[in-house]
């Protein structure tokens, strides 16, 4: 056969990328008896400009009739396999109930936002202009629905023998540490369709959420939690196709319109120390709450964020994007971080949905080996002091409520970056009112946006407002729905520990 | 016994023997099916078989689940015909794309020459049907003693299919182009095996076009331009030439007198080394730079074509994108060596 | 009728379990592990000891994906061939290995 015969145009099927083209752009059409902008009111307003909305490259090719197929069959196996762990009292298999704690905080904390993506992803899925970024977010609608579903499985499941979760949805609208997660969607889903993809697929889903999910599934597996790893198996394959929507958006908005770029880096920026922050409690979970641990949060912070986003980096750099705003101030956190948030939460387990407990003394030397340039020097005799003081009856409990940092809503506990034993404030005055910060990323956030920032709902100052059920730490978990002694405060000596010692128990003896 | 491998959308039909693969019989015939592991690992290579039985081979479980056996889904990196078949497999539908197969042929060594100091040129002669290939392909050569292959990219026009001609640049310490260097002789036989790539001119779109290429990197764009020209392409061509010194540059003769003949046609050479000795009045610093000032920093509307060593590559894109020209209107041929790290890369970009 | 049950159709085994190195990094080990149905696969990484652990207290079968071949063969050459260190309690022996 000659080059001249094989050029010669013939008659062909249409591809798979052309097929998923009519599919998507074909269910598209201009607007005649409303003009487009009031059709898509949000599409201009962020300064993004798009010429071509054609020009968006479907990060993923799937029909509603394959996804429906596939997700089908992935689900029915799913639940037969949560059901199986049920029935053979998958929470006896667990390492150690403590465990459970790590569990519940994620539950009440990150389950949550899966159903606030849902929302998130359905409503910019109504709002983009092309059509190819509209099928887009509702196929993810509808993934972090079913998420939300099986991580709701796994809350019911561990609910009939922990304590802490049974009122997950209303803890997360009210209880002061989920304010932090809960307000990190708030501030996604509140900004233009551009902005939430940014945020979410973007900075969170791509270049964060390795972070949260491989770790902490890997703690689940290793401490014997079957039930939460089912969940990521519904979780983790529908990742590559979230992460790729988070590449395509930004690709999309870099290439459309040299105007977008310092839009798009500011975006960067603020999103990557938003959702750093919200990782502070994946560091804590890493670092303290797993019986069997499986990397420092420092070892996760190098090869997720610096290896691994660094490549990513260095790829966008082509474009002109530079690493994100005060990535140098995350690294420098990197060795501290853990150990100042557990030790918070250790200081107000009164008013926690989960247990605390100083760690042990083998758990305090794989700490001490995990951080040799941070942790003899300045938390453990913390620690050894905390232990001893609860030996001698006097447990330190912290009643007075932490100042919260206004943009990330975490009380103000980090230190200076060049001083791990300063804390560091940030303050500035808008309209008469002075606004406090843990940090100068939180604080430039602020500063872009005061009047979005003002209107947080920040739970400390709400309760010192009387809005939180009343004045005394009993009204106010009342309020939160937790119930005293049970929910909360140290591990040793809570009901959870109690029941699984009799459970344990049980299983020695009839293991005989 | 061979069969007949139809591959839908590009409605091509080539013919798969038995026992062969058919993303063996795909890439043989010049046809990109995505592929990683080769192995019935990783799924990369998942087609749908819309007529005939493929045995599937070694597909893991994991990589082709049991309903998508059901469905006739099948991974072309361990199926093997059973009977006549047609696949959809998501191939771009890429119209400038000839997809001819490879060959393996043997050259006869009919003209050596220096072109530079550092650079041979070897044309061979290659009976028959020669070698035919698409302006801007490269060829894997054979060299003795060596295990694996070399790639070097054809610069001759494809009309001219029986003389395939190479520039070789020495690499220091390497053992292929040294080979080329000091021992291959006029009437040795090598074997050869192309036309390999998926760099080549899109002729489709009418846009401007920049080349780029960097020291012997001008083997694939003397290709291509020469046989746009031969055609009678009419749009504006621009060819940047990157070398160190002068006595560095070559075929310089060849494309002033082409600039000549041909009014849509500019030459543009560039010395990074230049001293100001050497009576130079042409352009100086890197070949990137030299694009930007030519082009006042906006590249916007072109298509542009690299070719040579990694870091040259690298800069181009860079400074074409800084110029508002990205991913869709650029295409590249690194010219790597084993001494070239692979860096990790993001999935961020998949062809530049 | 003396028919054998029927094995209900496609109900994954939740004792048949699997690991797939697909990775390293560093002293890690980088696996997919699959539960019952090639399709409930999830993505985890442990220290090297760890994972062996791990995958005998699960009595999950490990396979190495070829281009994880090497790697992991020097993590395991690795982990023999030092001398075990007293055992310490905690994460002092991990480190140096
Ligand atoms: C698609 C393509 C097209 C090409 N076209 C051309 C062309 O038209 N013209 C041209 O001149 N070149 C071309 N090249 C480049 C050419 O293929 C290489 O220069 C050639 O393969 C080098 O072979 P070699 O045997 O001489 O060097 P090698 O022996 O392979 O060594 C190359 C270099 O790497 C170093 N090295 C070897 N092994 C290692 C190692 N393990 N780690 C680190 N360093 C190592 C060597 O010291 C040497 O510097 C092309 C390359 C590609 C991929
Ligand atoms: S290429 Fe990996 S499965 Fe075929």
């Amino acid at each position: 056969m000659s080059i001249a015969d094989k050029s010669t145009a013939k008659p062909r099927k249409l591809g798979l990328k052309e097929r998923y083209a009519h599919l998507t752009r074909g269910l598209g059409w201009e607007t005649t008896y409303q003009p487009m902008s009031k059709v898509f009111p949000f599409t201009d307003y962020e300064g993004i400009k798009i010429h071509d909305w054609d020009k968006w490259q479907d990060p993923f090719r799937l029909t509603m009739d394959s996804y429906w197929k596939f997700q089908a069959e992935k689900e029915r196996k799913l639940y037969a396999v949560i059901d199986s762990f049920a029935q053979n009292n998958g929470h006896l298999n667990i390492t150690d109930a403590r465990y459970v704690n790590a569990i519940k905080l994620f539950l009440t904390g990150v389950s949550p936002l899966e159903y606030s993506a849902h929302r998130g992803y359905a409503h910019v899925g109504r709002h983009f202009v092309g059509a190819g970024p509209r099928i887009a977010c509702q196929m993810q609608a509808i993934d972090e629905l079913r998420h939300a579903q099986t991580q709701i499985h796994t809350i019911s499941h561990y609910n009939k023998f922990f304590d802490g979760l049974h009122d997950a949805r209303h803890m997360h609208d009210h209880v002061w540490y989920l304010s932090v997660p809960k307000s990190f969607f708030e501030d996604a889903c509140s900004a233009g369709p551009f902005e939430f993809l940014t945020a979410i697929s973007f900075s969170f889903e791509y270049v964060l959420t390795s972070l949260l999910f491989v770790p902490f599934m890997s703690g689940a597996a290793y401490n014997g939690d079957m039930a939460t790893v089912t969940f990521g198996f519904s979780a983790q394959s529908d990742e590559a196709r979230h992460m790729t929507l988070g590449l395509e958006i930004i690709k999309f908005m870099l290439e459309q319109d040299e105007g977008n770029v310092p839009i798009v880096q500011r975006w960067i920026d603020k999103w990557f120390w938003r959702g750093y922050r919200l990782l502070t409690i994946v560091a804590m979970m890493m670092d303290y709450m797993l019986p069997k641990r499986v990397m420092s949060w420092a070892e996760a912070w190098e090869i997720y964020f610096e290896q691994g986003g660094g490549a990513l980096f260095e790829d966008l750099s082509r474009y002109g994007i530079r690493m994100p705003k005060y990535h140098e101030v995350a690294s420098k956190e990197k060795g501290r971080l853990s150990h100042e948030v557990w030790a918070t939460f250790y200081n107000y387990t009164q008013a926690t949905a989960f247990h605390t407990w100083i760690p042990e003394k083998d758990e305090l030397d794989w700490l001490s080996a995990k951080y040799p340039e941070t942790f003899d020097q300045l938390y453990r005799p913390r620690f050894e002091y905390w232990k001893e003081q609860s030996d001698q009856g006097k447990r330190f409990y912290n009643n007075v409520l932490p100042q919260l940092c206004v943009t990330c809503q975490i009380p103000m506990i980090f230190t200076e970056p060049d001083d791990p034993k300063t804390i560091c404030f940030r303050s500035t005055l808008y309209k008469g009112e002075r606004y406090h910060f843990c940090s100068d990323g939180c604080k430039d956030i602020f500063l872009y946006e005061p009047e979005k920032y003002i209107q947080s709902w920040l739970p400390v100052h709400q309760i010192y407002q009387g809005n939180c059920g009343g004045a005394t730490v009993p009204e106010v978990l009342n309020w939160y729905h937790m119930s005293l002694g049970n929910d909360n405060m140290d591990y040793q000596g809570s009901p959870d520990e109690t029941l699984w010692n009799e459970w344990t128990a049980d299983r020695h003896k009839s293991a005989i | 016994m061979t069969y007949q491998l139809t591959i839908e959308p590009l409605g091509e039909t080539i013919p798969i023997r038995e026992g062969q693969t058919v993303l063996d019989a795909c890439l043989r015939n010049g046809i990109f099916i995505p592929y990683q592991c080769n192995h019935g690992l990783c799924s990369t290579c998942k087609i749908t078989v819309l007529e005939g039985e493929v045995d599937l081979g070694d597909a893991s479980p994991f990589a082709l689940m049991d309903f998508e056996r059901d469905d006739k889904r099948a991974l072309a990196c361990c199926a093997r015909p059973m009977s006549d078949i047609t696949i959809e497999a998501d191939v771009d539908i890429d119209p400038d794309a000839l997809y001819l197969p490879v060959n393996d042929v043997v050259g006869t060594v009919v003209g050596l020459v220096d072109l530079t100091h550092d650079i041979k040129g070897v044309t061979l002669e290659v009976p028959g049907d020669g070698l035919p290939f698409q302006a801007g392909q490269y060829v894997n050569l054979t060299v003795p003693g060596l295990d694996e292959p070399r790639a070097f990219s054809l610069a001759n026009a494809p009309s001219k299919a029986n003389f395939p001609e190479l520039h070789v640049r020495r690499v220091k310490d390497g053992k292929g182009t040294g080979w080329v260097h000091h021992d291959l002789k006029v009437g040795d036989k090598v074997p050869l095996s192309g036309p390999l790539g998926r760099f080549y001119v899109r002729k489709s779109a009418a846009n401007p076009m920049i080349f780029i290429a960097g020291g012997s990197g001008l083997s694939s764009p003397k290709a291509m331009i020469e046989d746009l020209l031969e055609e009678g392409w009419s749009g504006p061509i621009t060819l940047f030439h990157g070398v160190r010194q002068a006595r560095d540059l070559y075929f310089d003769g060849l494309f002033r007198e082409l600039e000549a003949k041909h009014g849509n046609f500019t030459y543009v050479p560039v010395l990074s080394e230049s001293d100001g000795t050497d009576g130079w009045t042409g352009e100086t610093g890197f070949v990137h730079e030299a694009a930007i000032r030519r082009y006042d920093g906006v590249f916007k509307g072109n298509k542009a074509y690299l070719c040579g060593p990694p870091l040259m590559v690298e800069a181009s894109i860079r400074a074409l994108m800084k110029g508002r020209l990205f991913e869709h209107d650029i295409y590249t041929e690194s010219f790597l060596t084993k001494a070239d790290d692979n860096a990790k890369r993001s999935p961020l970009f998949q062809a530049i | 009728m003396a028919e054998p049950p029927a094995e209900q159709p496609g109900v994954p085994d939740i004792n048949k379990r699997w690991v797939r190195v697909t990775g390293t990094h560093g002293d890690f080990v980088l696996f997919d592990f699959t539960i019952g149905d090639p399709d409930l696969t999830v993505e985890l990484i442990l220290p090297f000891p760890a994972f062996l652990e791990f995958c005998a207290t699960n009595h999950a079968p490990a396979t190495v994906e070829p281009a994880a071949q090497a790697a992991y063969e020097r993590l395991h050459r690795r982990s023999w061939t030092i001398p075990l260190p007293q055992r310490r309690p905690g994460g002092a022996s991990d480190r140096l290995l």
